[in-house]
């Protein structure tokens, strides 16, 4: 069954022979030597990338500036497409590392698919946090989303942080409506966490979605415990691996370098200085601020502690998925919490516009059941 | 008033694998300006790490030969600083959770052995090498070296002298290279040693202030080094002429002193962190044996064996042992000729002055070990001569001759034809009629005169026993 | 404790003073929610490096060329005789 699609790529995403500029000047004149593991997979599927979309600088948290927010282009390109011409579904892989393309999405009714961390391939991808980056699928179409998954999931030997698995499938050409002695339906559990939805305004619509639907879904109450630390422990965590991995950016080898320089220190300050974004900026400085002996205890190493607590807390054996909203309607810094969940724990989610905007949070590797919850929820 | 010299060393070695330690660019010394990098090593985006298998192979071997206690669960970090070498901004290190601790090293110094105690041994990249360009006034920068693995071998403060640092980094030497960990060449970098050193009154307990010197390319330039600082902290103690900073600072062997590196290496914070992308290694018991079991040979052993079973002296087996790469042709060329004292004889003997010659030592001779056995055969079977065998030996290794080949066509055979050699011999008494007269009147000595004669007419294709033997027969029928 | 333009320096950034003052007032912003972090009793945990439970993901020591070395200097910004270069470094 061949999947049509036409594919875009954000910007951190590397084509081999193409500029890959992960959304800053310092990357400008980049050109890729590889392909992505990713557009390697999507070929093999016989789909072409159709083009690429420009992307937050390193995907850090964008918040030096006041401004109300503006479209992300991801989630712009795939409005564009799909008020043109008919065709195919538009699809854009993206590292949604803060979780901006999701609430977008699911303000203009698009999906999202965020795969389990450690299935696909981080080969091709300029890195922001290594621990917590993830590509993912932008679309208007969840169900060529998941096919799309299938092809490009699986254990790559040139990516060592991924699980053994070669092929996920996700139950999706089996009959996922029965369960396995195929006396009927098995209700997905589904737990709101009381004290992340009680600060939405108006949840019903969201859980009108799953009560109309006693018999495949049961609804569970819970706490999201450490809900109240999740964006100051994912803010830490990342901006000190996205330092990290930005500072390899110096001017010497690649990308931009400075006009303006007479010593080697020079050459670092001003490359650096010259070409990154405010945003980046302040993103590195605090990864610096993070990791600095006198506060890598209370700060780097704590976080890293409560990201354990976090994992651990929670608990996918009293229930299957988690559902979260989208957004608070706070700032990005604020919002970034409602994310935080699959980055800080690498769990899969799906991203609907359904309800005023839901997201569906499964254990890791267990994809198949998002897509029962599709299933149910699509027709 | 005595004073007392404490010094601990960290001594990089680099590992002998095919590829480097987080990418599969090659990690062979010696190949043109960036031409073993890849996007990984260069510092391009994209590429994650991935740890090579042999890298964490060798680390165990180093552990096992200095009888460290092996980490179960290692780990890998990322150290933080900006410099031209490190194309990636940091260096991926172990901080937390080294593949080993507290080892020992015994060694031996002409006031007795001593053990000297290790802190730890961590695997490490290592980093790219930079060129000082005079004519653009520019600095050159290679990532050949980029990511080759290095253990650390971090020992405690034991040291109290040169002579026992020298012993030990011979000893580091012995282990390793024995052991298949590395070559470990000073002279290609593949074997590095920085100093830790400070100065204290005999009998205090208290350490003094504490420099680090870098930058000493040889056993030489170490203990010049660290006669010339030892001094310095001396004389700073005794006179106070300078105050003693804690620093590093670097041997420059022409003008022999050490100069205070300032900027890079002082009170940087490296901001380490657990480098999430690397998975922790688990070494258990099973991978630890099966690591002992293929350790080769250690040059210890191989000494008690060659002067136990092959009845070798100590002087040739101490010559052999010295060098792994000698101990290796030595067990190479008696797989194809098992005499081992022959073996040793030729390569003690005559190997090592060719090379010598040359220029070079016992770990740079390479040569066909098939073939020099069979060249050992030839002679030990007389079918050419020792001097001969001599001078063949010199294209054996230089120019890789067949051995068979070369004597067949250039004719080098002893002669076989005994009616020839007779002949010959004939010929030589009858032109030496006075040497002849002064057997006859008792005169042994010009025995060897005419053997000489004989040789010199066979053109050396004889064995001079057998010609000497002949030649006795012929005087003796004489009487 | 140091302020931002040293956390700046040891990243090899100069910033102006409009930037220096918005990115020590957000950096501020951003640390009044890290006080929170020491409430939790932490104590008898370890940090979390990954969240895959899985070791020992290593390679074979096999090397292969990936790219000639014309293909690596192609985006050098400088660069002589087979070298990337730079201003002279001191020691």
């Amino acid at each position: 069954m061949e999947l049509k699609l036409k594919l875009y790529l954000q910007e951190s995403i590397m084509q081999k022979g193409h500029e890959a500029n992960a959304g800053s000047t310092i990357l400008k004149g980049f050109i890729s030597p590889f392909d992505a593991a990713v557009v390697e997979r999507s070929s093999a599927a016989s789909i072409d990338i159709a083009g690429r979309v420009s992307v937050d600088e390193f995907s850090v948290l964008t918040i030096t500036d006041d401004q109300p927010e503006e479209i992300t282009p991801a989630v712009e390109r795939v409005v564009a497409d799909l008020s043109g011409e008919a065709g195919p579904a538009t699809a854009v892989l993206c590292n949604d590392l803060f979780g901006k393309v999701r609430r977008q999405a699911a303000a203009h009714n698009l999906y999202y698919l965020q795969p389990s961390y450690g299935t696909v391939s981080r080969y091709g991808l300029i890195p922001s946090a290594s621990s917590m980056d993830q590509i993912g699928i932008l679309t208007s179409n969840l169900t060529d989303a998941f096919m799309l998954l299938t092809k490009l999931a699986g254990k790559d030997e040139r990516d060592g942080a991924m699980y053994p698995e070669t092929a996920y499938d996700y139950g999706i050409n089996s009959d996922s409506h029965k369960d396995k002695d195929g006396t009927g339906h098995t209700p997905i559990r589904l737990a709101f966490p009381s004290n992340v939805w009680a600060k939405k305004a108006d949840s019903s619509a969201c859980t009108a979605l799953f009560t109309e639907q006693p018999d495949r879904f049961d609804i569970v109450s819970c706490e999201l415990k450490y809900f109240e630390l999740f964006r100051q422990v994912l803010y830490i965590l990342s901006c000190a691996e996205i330092c990290n991995n930005t500072n390899r950016y110096d001017g010497i080898k690649f990308g931009y370098r400075s006009p303006n320089y007479k010593s080697i220190g020079d050459l670092y300050v001003n490359s650096r200085s010259e070409a990154l974004g405010l945003d980046a900026k302040l993103t590195i400085i605090m990864g610096a601020k993070v990791l600095a002996q006198e506060n890598y205890t209370p700060l780097y190493e704590q976080a890293m502690k409560i990201r354990r607590l976090i994992k651990e807390a929670v608990n996918f054996s009293d229930y299957d998925v988690i559902a979260l909203p989208t957004s608070l309607s706070g700032e990005p810094y604020e919002e970034s919490a409602l994310h935080a969940l699959t980055a800080l724990a690498g769990l899969p989610s799906i991203t609907l516009p359904e309800g005023g905007g839901i997201q569906l949070i499964a254990n890791s590797k267990r994809e198949d059941l998002l897509y029962r919850a599709w299933e149910v929820l699509k027709v | 008033m005595n004073y007392e010299v404490v010094m601990g060393l960290e001594v990089h070695v680099e590992l002998a694998t095919e590829s480097k330690l987080f990418c599969s660019c090659s990690a062979k010394f010696g190949a043109d300006a960036n031409e073993n990098v890849c996007p990984a090593c260069a510092g391009m985006p994209g590429m994650p790490a991935v740890t090579n298998k042999r890298a964490v192979e060798l680390g165990i071997a180093a552990a096992l030969v200095t009888n460290s206690k092996i980490t179960e669960v290692m780990s890998f970090d990322k150290k933080n600083y900006f410099y031209p070498d490190l194309p990636t901004g940091y260096q991926i290190t172990q901080l937390y959770a080294p593949i080993c601790t507290n080892g020992s090293v015994e060694i031996e110094t002409t006031a007795g052995k001593k053990i000297i105690t290790l802190k730890q041994i961590h695997i490490e990249e290592d980093a790219g090498k930079l060129v000082h360009d005079h004519r653009t006034g520019t600095t050159l920068v290679d990532f050949n070296r980029t990511s080759v693995p290095l253990t650390e071998i971090v020992s405690n403060p034991d040291f109290r002298t040169a002579d026992e640092v020298v012993a030990y980094l011979e000893k580091l030497r012995s282990l390793l290279s024995f052991a298949g960990v590395s070559d470990c060449k000073m002279q290609e970098g593949s074997m590095r040693c920085d100093v830790n050193i400070s100065v204290r009154e005999a009998g205090s307990s208290q350490l003094g202030t504490r420099t680090e010197i870098k930058n000493m390319n040889s056993l030489k330039a170490i203990v010049r080094a660290i006669e010339y600082e030892s001094q310095r902290h001396i004389d700073a103690l005794s006179t106070g002429s300078e105050v003693l900073v804690q620093e590093t600072r670097r041997w420059d062997d022409n003008k022999g002193e050490t100069f205070s590196m300032r900027g890079k290496e002082n009170a940087t914070d490296y901001r380490y962190f657990p480098n999430p992308e690397l998975m922790p290694v688990r070494i258990d018991a099973a991978w630890i044996e099966a690591v002992r079991n293929e350790l080769p040979e250690s040059a210890a052993d191989k000494f008690a064996r060659m002067t136990g079973e092959m009845g070798l002296s100590e002087y040739d087996s101490r010559i052999i042992t010295g060098s792994k790469n000698l101990s290796a042709i030595f067990d190479e060329t008696l797989r194809f000729f098992n005499r081992p004292k022959d073996v040793v004889n030729w390569i003690n003997g005559e190997l090592l002055s060719i090379a010598g010659g040359d220029n070079k030592g016992s770990d740079d001779i390479n040569i066909d070990c098939e073939r020099f056995a069979r060249l050992i055969g030839l002679v030990d079977s007389n079918t050419i001569n020792r001097t001969i065998g001599k001078e063949l030996l010199v294209k054996v290794l230089k120019d890789g001759i067949d051995p068979e080949a070369y004597i067949a066509e250039h004719q080098l055979g002893n002669i076989t034809d005994t009616g020839f050699l007779e002949q010959l011999a004939d010929e030589a008494l009858a032109e030496n009629e006075p040497s002849v007269k002064e057997y006859l009147e008792g005169n042994q000595k010009v025995i060897g005169f005419l053997v000489g004669q004989i040789m010199r007419k066979a053109e050396k294709k004889a064995d001079p026993k057998a010609v000497n033997e002949l030649v006795q027969k012929k005087l003796s029928a004489l009487h | 404790m140091s302020n931002i333009t040293e956390y700046a320096a040891i990243e090899r950034l100069a910033l102006t003073d409009s930037e220096t003052d918005l990115i020590s007032a957000k950096a501020n912003y951003l640390e009044e929610g890290f006080a929170a972090l020491a409430s939790v009793d932490t104590s008898a945990l370890a940090p979390l490096v990954t969240v895959l439970a899985v070791e020992s993901v290593l390679r074979e020591d096999v090397s292969t060329k990936m790219l000639s070395r014309e293909d690596l200097l192609a985006t050098a910004p400088e660069q002589y005789d087979g070298y990337f270069q730079v201003p002279k470094t001191l020691e």
